[in-house]
């Protein structure tokens, strides 16, 4: 009789996995529809825009800087054992732009803003404000969801391509000060062996992972169950998932973008 | 002229996973009429309203508003036009002060809404629900309790609605603001001559208001009739709730 229980037990869960899955099928098909047939709030997008993207600066900002800076020494240390020191330039760049840099920023992105925009929509939901809106004859998907979906997937490229630079910055600063490397050599460097398809393909990555952050923020928003758990149980599956996400995407985006 | 019914419910269902919200629930409300929905906490009154409103699906049954059956959600949000509702948790928008919250519906719904228009608008609904205009530009976290009532009440009635929606309009008040809320809402409705439905677990409220009751317990309508019907009624759970 164990057996069936297990059975029971498997069923179940894919049961509710395979509802999980059809709501957030219907949830972005109908992001879909109303991005189509509007209105658009141009005005509510900006301010998410200013929100999400601009006030992120500072942290991206530091998180870039302090990263490039331990790349470079930590390359540095690595290239030291078969006489390549003078890598650390050109390997920093094109590993923070490819790589580190739109994870990072997707990461501390989804801890941010995921986390907020879920919060948000999530205390909306349980104060009734959604059917507010309803009410209203003011649809909730074109005035709270497409905004902020659309604010997330223009500023993380954005972010990125700040991260980029300052990480570069950092790795940079790092080399001239401690490494004792010559700048306009290690600037030089930096550019030799940097294609533009490096940091392309970083930011083509970052756009998922930005429509990742609003998707799955305002979809765990909106979906917050009614009760004083619910919000903080929707902000902490929207960082969680689209964490995981925006991981997982960039091991696909990897692959797919690999060697272009 | 004959006036058509303006609400019709007729065997609304409504499930939850196998949990039966409302069951087989109908009934009938006549223009200018004042329904009160009583009931105690978690017997399905919000849910029954949200069922009218669209807002939540139902498992069976039909819904008719003038006397034409609403099916798909193009009719839903014409029918949602023709209402004022204020929620029980008042649903005011937080971002938005108190002006913003009364006049939402034309800010952001009218291709270029004029601002000093729809301001002066909106103060005139704050001293009929009897607020001072100096709170115009206050944020809804900035009011009192009894306060944000108000101005929901006011974002309800701004866009002059057809029938007025009423959740529990008194709870978490203190009795002195449940009275004067009570005849508020008693005011606005007789004065226009709304078709109105106010819910609530309050008696007094229910016999002040109502034209005609419904108790509801369990997702069931357990008793119906008119507030002098109530008095006489033999009922347990009406007289449970007379009794307090
Ligand atoms: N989204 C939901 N999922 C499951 N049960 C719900 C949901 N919303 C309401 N209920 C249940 O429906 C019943 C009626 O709720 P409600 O209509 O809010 O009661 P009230 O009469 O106090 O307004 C309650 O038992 C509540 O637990
Ligand atoms: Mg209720």
């Amino acid at each position: 009789m164990k057996i069936l229980f297990y059975v029971a037990l498997v069923g179940k869960t894919l049961l509710i996995f395979l509802t999980k899955v059809g709501i957030f099928a219907r949830f972005t098909w109908k992001i879909l529809l109303h991005a189509f047939t509007g209105p658009f709030y141009a005005k509510i997008f900006l301010t998410h825009l200013i929100n999400i993207g601009f006030l992120s600066l500072p942290v991206i900002g530091l998180t870039a800087v302090f990263t490039g800076a331990a790349l470079a020494l930590q390359i540095y240390s690595g290239g030291t054992r078969f006489n390549a020191e003078s890598v650390v330039p050109s390997i920093v760049a094109i590993g923070i732009c490819r790589e580190l840099g739109p994870v990072l920023c997707g990461l501390i992105m989804a801890g941010r803003v995921a986390s907020s925009i879920s919060a948000e929509i999530g205390t909306m939901k349980v104060t009734e404000q959604i059917d507010a809106l309803y009410t209203l004859n003011t649809n909730p998907y074109n005035f709270l969801i497409i905004p902020r979906v659309l604010a997330c997937l223009i500023s993380l490229p954005l972010l990125t391509l700040t991260g980029d630079i300052l990480g570069i910055l950092g790795g940079f600063l790092v080399g001239v000060s401690t490494l004792e490397f010559n700048p306009a050599n290690y600037l030089l460097n930096t550019v030799k062996f940097l294609e533009l398809a490096d940091i392309i393909s970083g930011l083509i990555k970052a756009s998922f992972f930005g429509l990742i952050i609003g998707v799955l923020g305002t979809f765990n928003g909106i979906n917050t169950s009614v009760g004083a758990k619910g919000v903080g149980k929707s902000t902490i599956n929207s960082v969680v998932w689209s964490s995981i996400f925006v991981l997982a995407a960039n091991y696909i985006l990897t692959e797919a973008l690999f060697n272009k | 002229m004959i006036k058509k019914t303006k609400i019709e419910i007729k065997n609304l269902n409504k499930l939850i996973g196998s949990k039966q919200i409302l069951k087989n629930i109908s009934f009938k409300l006549e223009p200018e009429e004042h329904l009160v929905i009583i009931g105690s906490s978690g017997a399905g009154k919000s849910m029954l309203v949200k069922c009218i409103l669209g807002l939540e699906d139902i498992s069976s049954g039909s819904i008719f508003f003038n006397g034409k059956r609403i099916s798909r959600s193009v009719d839903k949000q014409k029918v949602l036009n023709k209402l004022g509702v204020c929620f029980q948790s008042n649903a005011l928008f937080d971002s938005y002060n108190t002006w913003e919250n009364i006049a939402f519906k034309r800010l952001y719904n009218e291709i270029s809404p004029s601002i000093l228009k729809l301001k002066k608008l909106a103060i005139e609904k704050l001293e009929e629900v009897g607020l001072p205009s100096n709170i115009a530009e206050l944020y809804p976290s900035e009011l009192s309790g009894g306060m944000q009532k108000r101005v929901g009440i006011a974002r309800s009635i701004f866009s002059e609605p057809d029938i007025l929606i009423f959740d529990e309009p008194t709870t978490g008040l203190d009795p002195i603001m449940s009275k004067k809320i009570i005849s508020l809402i008693g005011k606005i409705v007789n004065n226009s001559k709304k078709t109105a439905i106010t819910i609530t677990h309050d008696i007094n409220l229910a016999m002040f208001l109502a034209s005609k009751i419904i108790l509801i317990d369990g997702g069931k309508v357990e008793w119906s009739g008119n507030p002098k019907q109530a008095m006489l009624s033999k009922n347990k759970l009406i007289k449970i709730f007379l009794n307090g």
